[in-house]
């Protein structure tokens, strides 16, 4: 299957040029549906 | 019945696009058999599904969903299968699509919406208009964007993709008794996609790699083979193995045209507006654009 870490990378690329109150809600979104995932995107954020 | 303003909707965006094709413009057209593995004439009078003893000869496009002519095979797309059954009976058409449609967003307005963020992401190419801010409010599509920017997405090889059946459909046994079957192709070598740097990489260096791949493959006689699951009634059986063999003709690459409306008796498509709405859109198409169908 396909790997998650992947797919936090994919997703993150696409918030890089957007606002930060916007980048929070999609955030808050995607955790709703899969905590693991934004629990990495979070991870490369604050890296 | 759908919504009158959603059809118009649906046909003014069909005729915005009519040449080459308003979706699923880039792809290549195989040709094979399909074999059925077990007689399935307890659930349907389709000869199709009750036959085991003859394999029944089918054309098969895979394409890309939203890309455009000239743009390469690895650029991140939803990549769909489309199979033509030519049973006695006449033809039978099964569209998929290698990403899962979840339930919630299987009605008309979502199908809509769908198709217009992501036909607006490619006409534009830019991240302005970002598929995630646009999808806030609605949970199945966040869920459906997901499963869009994993690796699925990324493929070189049209041979290692798994395919879910857009519409469902009605199977209705001899005594006229209706259970609903869905359907989704296996590949029988697994799933096979390829990372962001990697298709980033195919994408410049060979546009048209998953073509290729085709191409090489089937001259070494390494025949592209999917297994089709169905799901009739709750119970999961596997109905039979797509073997795809040779190239079709450039004509019918270009000018095939396939509907969830090319239907045999026995396998209906079941009775909801996302059904009737896809057999509007595919059908419009066809009107305006003409085609092998």
């Amino acid at each position: 299957m396909t790997d998650k870490k992947n797919t936090a990378d994919n997703i993150f690329d696409t918030l890089a040029f957007e606002k930060d109150e916007d980048v929070i809600k999609v955030i808050e979104a995607i955790e709703r549906c899969d905590k693991e995932l934004a629990l990495l995107i979070r991870e490369k954020i604050n890296y | 019945m759908i919504d009158f303003f959603i059809a118009d909707k649906a046909a003014e965006m069909i005729r915005s696009e009519r040449f080459p094709r308003f979706l699923y413009k880039k792809g290549i057209t195989v040709e094979g058999t399909f074999s059925p593995y077990m007689n399935l004439s307890e659930y349907t009078t389709a000869e199709l599904f009750a036959n085991t003893e003859n394999d029944i000869p089918v054309t098969v496009r895979f394409s890309k969903v939203f890309g455009e002519v000239g743009e390469g095979d690895t650029v991140r797309d939803i990549i769909s299968i489309a199979v033509r059954f030519f049973t006695n009976e006449g033809h039978f058409d099964m569209i998929a699509h290698n990403i899962k449609l979840p339930d919630a967003l299987r009605t008309p307005s979502n199908l809509l919406k769908i198709i217009e963020l992501f036909k607006k992401k490619a006409d534009t190419a830019a991240s302005k208009d970002n598929l995630f801010i646009k999808s806030l409010e609605n949970e199945a599509l966040t869920s459906f964007l997901i499963d869009y920017y994993s690796d699925l997405t990324t493929v070189k090889s049209y041979s290692g993709i798994e395919g879910y059946v857009l519409n469902d459909y009605l199977f209705k046994d001899a005594c006229g008794v209706p259970r609903t079957a869905v359907f989704k192709w296996i590949p029988e070598n697994g799933i096979m996609c390829i990372s962001r740097s990697e298709a980033e990489f195919f994408a410049g260096y060979e546009p048209d790699i998953a073509a290729i791949d085709i191409c090489e493959r089937l001259e070494r006689n390494e025949y592209l083979k999917f297994d089709l699951e169905t799901n009739i009634a709750g119970k999961r059986l596997m109905c039979g193995k797509l073997c795809l063999k040779r190239i079709a003709k450039n004509t019918v690459n270009d000018s095939i045209q396939f509907t969830p409306s090319n239907l045999v008796s026995g396998a209906e498509l079941a009775d909801t507006d996302f059904n009737k709405l896809t057999v509007f859109m595919y059908n419009e198409a066809i009107r305006l654009r003409g085609g092998i169908i």
